[in-house]
């Protein structure tokens, strides 16, 4: 046996997504009931075998190459070598026909489809976020290598890889045989030196920083500052006449900084209320830029957070605490269905 | 040639619980009771007549327990009897449905149920203080453990991968303003079912347009199937037994005309044996033989429920299922397919999204509401489809026909 590979204080359940022994009496609104809530696990932890699979990750992680399988019979390639044998070819005795394993297949390719990128990560993939997950065809391939895809230019917003879009693959600094040990960007944002080359690792590119710049202070911008945050201190007024959006904010304590091209403020969240206050914020848990004050007023009209941030139109300093602009994101929806329901009562 | 079962089945009752984000106060085997009491008081049948039962249970994970099966069996009534758990991912009830019905239609049984119930919102992830995305993550274990769920994969990102693979192929198909104008429908539709779980919500095209977008440009939030926690029956009975029932609770019998499952490959590639972009095959396959089976084809199909987990989807699977063609989806609205603008009815249960998505349970849901629309509007022919598991890989459809008492 060789040695243990770790990422150190990297846990296969977050430490802090685990709660302690709890229980809770709660109240169901809709029928008055009185019912015991426990905090209960239901986990188990494994040492799991690639099994037969094994040579493709060791390929990866040794020699920095993606290695395929082959049909002698039909001459189907698959990558990656999902099986050993061929479920098509029967031979004359009725028993699957073994595939030529460790076709090593070049390492760049298309991508089948257009890949879905995911903003809504959950605890477990937080810290890739945003991060897309597309199928690139390599070499003879008929199947699909599922793959994680990146752009080095920044935030990974759509249009950046579409069906067809020639990528690379890159394989990650340390490699421990899982499936993140290898991702792929954009052909063409690989130097061109590079491009031919095969086991190009992660620090051979030139990645571009996703630290936020400051927003551009224009007199217009200030003129318009003062209505959106009239705006928006009238839609946190409405978050305690909404039990919605004050559950949308149970336990959830941050202090936001929110900086535009005309001014700045802070909503500070806590005790299932927002609190607007003026100007900068001591120690913020998160910064917004939001350039133009009147996205701000569209927010507070139903605009989503989210797409601004997608669009370009707005940027936080943490994207793995994009829960946060989930939360802003529902107290729109929440306060207007707790104002329809206040209307037809 | 047609296929025909070994002798006719039809549903003799059926019942469904209240759909709910949470139902605080009742655990899974309550819901489960609940909605087999329902069902044989629907059919006026005393427990000791039913020989056999399926339950249909998406995920251990959800139900907090392993084999959940097991402890189901007493609360029902079913004790000394069979009682058979079929978990297929999303497809889970309408591949429970299936089982039913092959229980009763092979002669093995005269009189079955069908249950499908579900909790799923008693998960909650303490990072985020919200049940989304431990729900989400539980999903996402259903991803192969070695080369796509370490990658992030989650449930929205594989109905997304088919919807944008469909866009690469039909760019002009699946506008936003059809899309928002079926929303719209189908939430006003829910307002005429009694368990829907979104009855007071107003949805306008202008709202799903602002709506933040889940996987840009697949779907928005507003597109999107709810969790939900429920639990629905429905009882079954063989050919001679049925009539008899139905004559003692006064509602027709609804034969099972057609069944039709096919299940996708999870290895996506440029040609068979591996799942194509741009296709739910699955649906096209289930639903052609379920029409060969009933021998009637979509035009002669008044009701669709449809499970719809996203829109776009809904959309797809139309297409998939011969009522629009591939490419053209969106004539369910600018062609005046869809009611009210045409006549055929669509999800007039709210759908997976406004009426309820509880997963072990969701297509018998469909199938309570297929009957319910048939039996009020004196129509013949219902389509009952379900999908589900990694990129819309199992379909399953089913046609069912009024009868007479």
């Amino acid at each position: 046996m060789e040695k243990v590979m770790k990422r150190v204080g990297d846990y296969v359940i977050p430490h802090e997504a685990i709660p302690e022994v709890m229980s809770r009496i709660s109240v169901y609104p809709e029928d008055k009931s009185v019912c015991v809530e426990r905090t209960e696990p239901m986990f188990t932890t494994y040492w799991a075998s690639a099994g037969e699979l094994s040579p493709f990750f060791l390929a990866v992680m040794k020699e920095k190459k993606i290695i395929g399988a082959r049909c002698p019979k039909c001459q189907m390639v698959i990558c990656p070598p999902y099986m050993t044998r061929c479920p098509v070819c029967q031979n004359d005795d009725y028993s699957l026909v073994n595939l030529e394993t460790g076709l090593e297949m070049p390492q760049v390719g298309y991508l089948l489809g257009t890949p879905p990128i995911t903003v809504f990560a959950n605890a477990r993939f937080a810290r890739y976020a945003p991060f897309g997950r597309g199928r690139v065809i390599l070499g003879d391939s008929q199947s699909a290598l599922p793959i994680q895809v990146f752009t080095t230019t920044g935030f990974l917003k759509p249009g950046i890889f579409k069906a067809g879009t020639k990528v690379k693959i890159i394989f990650r600094k340390s490699r421990m045989g899982f499936s993140t040990d290898y991702f792929a960007v954009p052909l063409d944002e690989v130097p061109e030196k590079l491009k031919d080359k095969k086991g190009v690792e992660e620090t051979a590119l030139k990645w571009k920083s996703l630290e936020i710049s400051g927003p551009q202070v224009t007199d217009a911008f200030k003129k318009h500052f003062p209505k959106a945050l009239q705006a928006v201190s009238k839609f946190v007024g409405a978050i305690p006449k909404s039990p919605r959006a004050q559950r949308d904010l149970t336990n959830w304590t941050r202090k936001v900084q929110v900086s535009t091209g005309g001014g700045k403020f802070g909503l500070i969240l806590d005790k299932q209320r927002i609190r607007l206050v003026k100007g900068k914020v001591p120690r913020p848990d998160l910064i917004l830029v939001v350039e133009d004050p009147a996205h701000l007023a569209g927010w507070t009209n139903g605009d989503s957070l989210v797409n601004m941030i997608r669009m370009g139109f707005a940027e936080i300093n943490n994207l793995q605490d994009m829960e946060t602009i989930f939360k802003l994101d529902r107290l729109h929806r929440s306060i207007r269905r707790d104002a329809e329901e206040r209307g037809r009562k | 040639m047609r296929k025909v079962p070994k002798r006719k089945v039809a549903i003799v009752g059926a019942f469904t619980t209240p759909c709910r984000a949470r139902w605080l106060s009742k655990t899974i085997w309550e819901l489960a009771q609940w909605a087999v009491s329902g069902a044989l008081q629907d059919a006026k049948l005393k427990m000791d007549r039913v020989e056999a039962g399926v339950i249909g249970l998406y995920n251990d994970i959800f139900a907090r327990q392993a084999i959940p099966e097991c402890s189901f069996l007493g609360h029902m009534g079913l004790a000394f009897k069979p009682l058979v758990r079929v978990s297929n991912g999303g497809a889970t009830g309408i591949y429970a449905f299936g089982t039913g019905f092959d229980m009763v239609a092979s002669g093995r049984h005269d009189i079955v149920f069908c249950v499908g119930a579900e909790k799923a919102t008693d998960c909650y992830d303490f990072m985020s203080e919200t049940q989304t995305p431990e729900v989400v993550q539980t999903i996402a274990w259903s991803w192969d453990p070695l080369f796509e769920r370490d990658q992030g994969a989650t449930a929205a990102d594989s109905y997304a991968e088919v919807i944008l693979s469909y866009m690469d192929q039909y760019p002009n198909d699946l506008k936003m303003a059809v899309r928002g104008e079926i929303l719209r429908i189908m939430c006003e539709q829910a307002k005429n079912n009694p368990n829907a779980q979104r009855r007071d919500e107003i949805v306008t095209p202008e709202r799903v347009e602002h709506s933040p977008w889940i996987i840009e440009p697949a779907f928005k939030k507003l597109e999107t199937c709810v969790y939900t926690e429920g639990a629905c029956c429905l009882v079954f009975a063989a050919e001679g037994v049925a009539e008899e029932i139905c004559k003692d609770s006064g509602q027709p019998p609804i034969w099972i005309e057609g069944v039709g499952f096919a299940n996708e490959p999870y290895w996506w590639g440029t040609r068979h044996p591996h799942k194509l972009p741009g296709r739910i095959e699955s649906d096209y396959l289930a639903s052609k033989t379920a029409y060969e089976m009933a021998g009637i084809g979509p035009r002669d199909v008044s009701v669709v429920e449809l499970h719809d987990a996203f829109l776009p989807q809904l959309e797809i699977t139309m297409a998939e299922m011969g009522f629009v063609p591939l490419g053209h989806a969106d004539d369910l609205i600018e062609k005046k397919v869809m009611a009210p603008h045409g006549k055929l009815l669509i999800n007039p249960s709210g759908g997976l999204i406004y009426g309820g998505h509880f997963v072990g349970g969701s297509n018998m849901f469909s199938a309570w509401s297929a009957r319910r629309e048939l039996i009020r509007r004196g129509l013949d022919y219902a389509l009952v489809h379900g999908t589900g598991a990694s990129s819309s890989q199992y379909g399953g459809a089913v046609v069912l026909k009024r009868g007479v008492i």
